[in-house]
Order: C-alpha cells, then structure tokens, then sequence
C-alpha cells in the first residue's frame, strides 16, 4: 500500500511538472511581455535626446531633437510619436510624427519640413532605412510589441555591459518578412526585467550592431529609462550613441497634438 | 508700414505678459550665392552672372497660448543692386483647445505633389533675383484653424499682395523689362480682400485637401506697353482637391483645379481647368550602402492648352533624388521637364552637402534644351547656368 501511493504521488508530481512547466518559447514571451508591461500607464513624455554620429574615420556629426510619446491606451494601435529636431541648424524644426500600428500594418508617418511650410506624408515601409544617417534604423526605434516577434529563452547569465547583473538572454526571431534581421538576441536583467544589451543579426545570420543601455534611471517610481544608449556597427566600425535629457512625464500632452494637421506647430 | 505694426504689436503683447513665462528663441541663416550664365543674350548688355547674399533671422517667443514669430529676409544682390527686406513671417498665434487663431504674415504651403503645384495660392511671389527663382512672400492673413478629429478647417482673410519683379535687367528674365507698377482690371482692386478656404486630413492611408480661394490672381498677365510688360491681376475663383495614396514604397499624387477669370497667354479672360498626377517611389539601400533612391515622375495638364498662362500645359516630369545617408547629410537630385507639345525639354541637376557642423555647401545646374520653340519659355533658350552657393545656420 504504501509502496503504491508514493508510485501515484511520483507519477502525479510528474504530471504536474510537465502541465505546468513552461517552454522556453512561452518564458521568453512570459518576460518580454512583463518588461513591456512594467512601462504600461506613462500617459505621455517628453524628453531631450542628443545623438552623436561616428564614421570609421572618429569623424563625429551631431543631432538634437526632442521626441514627444503619447502612449496609445487601444491595445490595437501603437503609441504616437514626434520628433522634433533642433540641430544642427540647418534642420532645425524638421519633424517626424509617427503613428505606430499592430504588424503587419506599416506606421503612418509624416515629415514636416519649415523651410516650405509642407508636411508631407511618406512611405514608412522601409524598416531597415536609417533615422537620419545614424546607425539606428526606424526598426530599431520601434517598441516592440510581443505580437511581432517568436521569443525564445535561451538561458540566464551576467549581463555583458553590468556584470553585476544576472540577465535573461532571450532571442526573438521577427514575424515580418520585411525586418532588416533574421534575429535580436536580447538581455533582459532578472530583477528589474530592463534591456541592457540587444544584439542585432542581419539577414544572413551574421552579427551586425550591439546596443548597450547604460546609467537607468527611475521615474515616478515606476518607469526606468536609459540615459545613454550606444550603438555600434560590428562590421563597419561606425557608432551612434544618443544621451537622454530632461525626461518628464504626464505633460498634458493630448492625442490631438499628435494629428499631422498639429504638426508644424509641434515643430515650434 | 504694416510690418511696423506687427512688431509693434508683438512688443506690446510681450510687455504686458510680462509676468507670465516667456519662452524665447532665434536662430537664422546666411547664404552665398554666385549664379553663372554660360551663354551671352544677343542684342543686349544683360550681366553673365549673379551673385547675391541672404540674410534670413528668425524670433519666436511663446507665453502661455500665445505665440509670435518674426522672420526677415534681407537680400542684397548684384546687378540687380537691389536690396529686398521681407517679413516673411510676422505674426500672433493663439491657441485655444481646439482651434487656432493667427493674425500677421506667414507661409502657407497647399499640395501634395513635387514639380507644381497649381493649388498652391496663397502666397505670391518675389522674382528680383530672376523670373525662374520666384520666392514666396509673406502673405497678410486673418487666420481660424479648427482641429478636427483627422482634420483641419482653415479660414483666411487675405488681403491683396502684388508680385515683385526684378528692376533691371535681371537673368532669368524677358526680353523687356517688367514695370513695377502695377494695373488691376476683370474685379480685381489694388485693396482687395481675398477669402481663402481648406478643408485637409487623412483617412487611413489617404491625405486628402479640398481648396477655395477668391481674390487677386497671383498670375497677373504682362501685357506689353510703352516697350514693358505690365502686370495686370484680376480677380479669380479657384476650387481644388488634392489627393495623396500611401501604399507601400509608393506615393500616388494629385491636385485638380478650376479657375475662373484667369488671363491667358493671349491676355484674354479664359475660365480652365488643369491637373497633376504622380508618382514617387523610393528604393532603399541601393548597391547594398545606405544610400536611397526616390523616383519620381508625374504629368501636368491645362484644358487652355498652348493659351495656358504658365508653362506646365501638357508636360511631362521626371525626377531622381540620391540620399547617401551619410553623416554629411549628401544628397543629388536631376530632373527632366519634357514639354509634349513642343517637344522641349530642360535639365536639373543639384547637389548639398554639410561640411563641418553648421555650413552647408551646393552646386545647382540648369539646361535648357530647345526651349525656342516653347511657346511660355523661349525667352529662358539661353539660360544655361550653374549656381554655386554656401551657407551658415545659426
């Protein structure tokens, strides 16, 4: 008798551990999908970003812009955004306002150029192109929504930019025909569930770029953002890095500032 | 004298805000430019070039929902020796939740295609540095701008602003001089006021305009007396649509309209309709670089044909534009204007580039090719130039 119980307990656990074990394809998305919730309820921000340009040569180009998110409450629609540069000179008040919507759907974009007046809707297709020059694509600026990718836990290690940090090292494998990569294989720490590192392979399989997410700071005691994000072409030596300033949240900001008819006053 | 006021205007609206917060800013830019004419104009002493300096500052300050701005633009060039000032920009802007009202000069753009834009009417134009390098001037304007849910209501009030044409002998030009005074005649009046009306937006992938304006043409006819053209406006209506389609890697274009009480190229009162249609598509990392590559190719259309007043009667466009997406922001653009009545044709070419961090520098070229046949253009047959330009943002 008691020889058969403790054979049903084991056979029971055994169960139990098969029906409630999560894959690694479920733990990836599982933790993907906490990281993306942890930002849920910021409203709207505004911040002041600063990115640097290097070439292979150290020659260095400088861009300002300020980007304005309102977050989009309809689980069916992205959030909205602007960007509005400020240098260098030349392009200054030239703005992008971007509606992000669910794959496969392309965003609505439109660019506001002063020296005409004209705001002229564009194609936003092109995922792989690079945001002004720099080493970020539109793809790689995009949030990422777990609907767009297939997630894949691969294992829990030291963070490669904060050794001091445990991360989760998750691949994710895009949906959309289009994405400039076959995959991002990203780092996650374990405990505040932030990307610290994603790295980016091309078409063909090869590693391409490595993004480090550095000095995190904690708003409204809930939302963390990276002060400095540093890009590097492992295959062309180029870098861009952009400095986050000025963060603020829950600025009023309406979803009608974000209509392309707004938008040249946006530019402002 | 306007002008004075606006500013006065400003200053006093500053001063008595003066508690609230003010936040202020200016920024502007100089450009050097020397245009080239390759080819001497038989039969007269006008100057083989052009060199001309620009000066455009801009002031913008923002109190609560008030704002103003203030652009000049100063030009000075040779031979013309003329020394233009313009308040391009000059006006209040207020803000209340869901509408806008703005008071002074500003830059309106309508349209949505690349070549012409024959709905585009607000504005007129400065052609002192030559007859093909008209720019806008700053259009006096009452203004109410309604927010709608994906659109925009905008109502003017415009009061009437002439062209300006260049005083001497000025390349681009026609071969008599244009007088500075000006005739109005067919319901226009030096003073009057002209209405202006757009309704724009977007529905999903569609960017949509529908358009009015009633007022002095911004194309007065030139009619020759005592050996110079002279401008003679009278008063339009105009309705018009434009049209955009987003699909993917391409953008489909339109503008459609009907004027009536337009001069022709006869000088007679002729009512027409006229459109443009187009496309552009952009193909993305070329040669496996950065580099971008936007064609675009579109076709104009005057029901006055040859009697059209301007030149895009029957014509055909093709444009290419190479974005290298470098640091440097480089960039080059040819076009081609083929006439398909005539068969004549002219060529662009223009090429900028940044080069360290504020100075922008460029080369543009223009080629004309047998435009002796060209019924609006003849006068522009030996116009071959090549501009050279530098400038400094600030």
């Amino acid at each position: 008798m008691k020889k058969i119980i403790i054979t049903l307990t084991s056979i029971l656990t055994l169960l139990c551990s098969q029906v409630f074990a999560q894959s690694a394809e479920e733990k990836g998305l599982d933790i993907i999908e906490k990281s993306i919730a942890l930002d849920n309820g910021f409203v709207d921000s505004t911040v002041v970003g600063k990115m640097i340009l290097k070439d292979k040569s150290g020659n260095e180009s400088i861009r300002s812009f300020k980007n304005f998110i309102f977050e989009e409450l309809d689980e069916t629609l992205g959030d909205k955004s602007i960007i509005v540069f400020t240098e260098p000179r030349d392009v200054k008040g030239t703005s992008l306002l971007t509606h992000a919507n669910i794959e496969p759907k392309d965003d609505d974009q439109w660019l506001y150029l002063p020296a005409l007046k004209r705001v002229k809707r564009i194609s936003s297709s092109n995922r792989t192109g690079k945001f002004v020059s720099s080493e970020f694509s539109y793809e790689d600026l995009s949030t990422d929504e777990p609907e767009d990718y297939n997630f894949l836990w691969l294992e829990e290690i030291n963070c490669p930019a904060d050794q001091s940090l445990q991360c989760h090292v998750i691949e994710a494998t895009p949906k959309n025909k289009k994405s400039g990569y076959s995959k991002r294989v990203i780092y996650i720490d374990v405990f505040e569930l932030r990307y610290q590192t994603v790295k980016f392979h091309n078409r063909r399989g090869d590693l391409e770029k490595e993004l480090n997410f550095k000095s995190y700071q904690k708003y409204l005691d809930k939302f963390w953002r990276a002060d400095i994000l540093e890009m590097k072409n492992l295959q062309t030596g180029k870098s861009t890095n952009i400095t986050w300033e000025n963060y603020e949240f829950q600025t009023n900001l309406s979803i009608n500032d974000f209509n392309p008819e707004k938008l040249a006053k946006m530019a402002r | 004298m306007t002008n004075f006021f606006f500013i006065l205007l400003c200053l006093l609206f500053i001063s008595s805000y003066s508690k609230a917060e003010l936040y202020s800013e200016h920024y502007g830019e100089i450009e050097l430019s020397s245009t080239i004419f390759l080819m001497d104009i038989e039969g007269d002493n006008r100057k083989n070039f052009l060199n001309s300096t620009k000066v455009e500052y801009n002031y913008l300050f923002e109190i609560d929902n008030l704002t103003g701005k203030l652009k000049i633009n100063v030009k000075e060039s040779y031979p013309e020796s003329r020394q233009n000032l313009d308040f391009n920009e000059a006006y209040l802007d207020y803000s209340l939740e869901n509408s806008n009202i703005l008071i002074g000069n500003n830059i309106v753009f309508w349209g949505k295609n690349e070549f012409f834009n024959p709905v585009d009417i607000v504005n007129s134009k400065d052609f002192s540095l030559g007859l093909a390098s008209g720019e806008k001037i700053g259009q006096t304007m009452f203004n109410i701008k309604r927010y709608l849910s994906s659109s925009e209501l905008d109502f003017y009030i415009l009061p009437s602003i002439a062209n300006i044409y260049p005083k001497s002998q000025v390349r681009s030009q026609q071969t008599l001089n244009i007088k500075s005074e000006n005739t109005y005649s067919e319901g226009a009046k030096k003073e009057n006021l002209g209405i202006g009306l757009r309704w724009s937006g977007y529905i999903d992938e569609y960017d949509y305009g529908l358009t009015f304006y009633k007022g002095n043409t911004k194309d007065p006819a030139l009619n020759i007396s005592s050996n110079q053209l002279v401008p003679n406006y009278s008063e339009i209506t105009q309705i018009g649509i434009e049209l955009q389609a987003t699909q993917g890697d391409f953008l489909h274009k339109g503008e459609f309209i009907n004027r009536s009480n337009q001069y022709n190229l006869d000088g007679n009162i002729d009512d027409y309709y006229g459109f443009i249609v187009g496309t552009e598509h952009t193909l993305y990392g070329l040669f496996e670089k950065n580099w971008d590559l936007s064609n675009i190719i579109e076709y104009s259309y005057d029901s006055r044909g040859s009697k059209s007043h301007h030149s895009n009667q029957n014509d055909l466009f093709y444009g290419a534009r190479l974005v290298l997406n470098d640091i440097d922001d480089t960039q080059y653009f040819i076009s081609l204007q083929n006439d398909l009545d005539k068969g004549t044709r002219a060529i662009t070419f223009s090429y900028e580039s940044r080069f360290y961090s504020h100075f922008k520098g460029g080369i543009d070229l223009y080629v004309p090719l047998n435009l002796e046949k060209d019924y609006h253009q003849s006068s522009f047959k030996d116009e071959n130039n090549i501009k050279i330009f530098s400038s400094y943002a600030f």
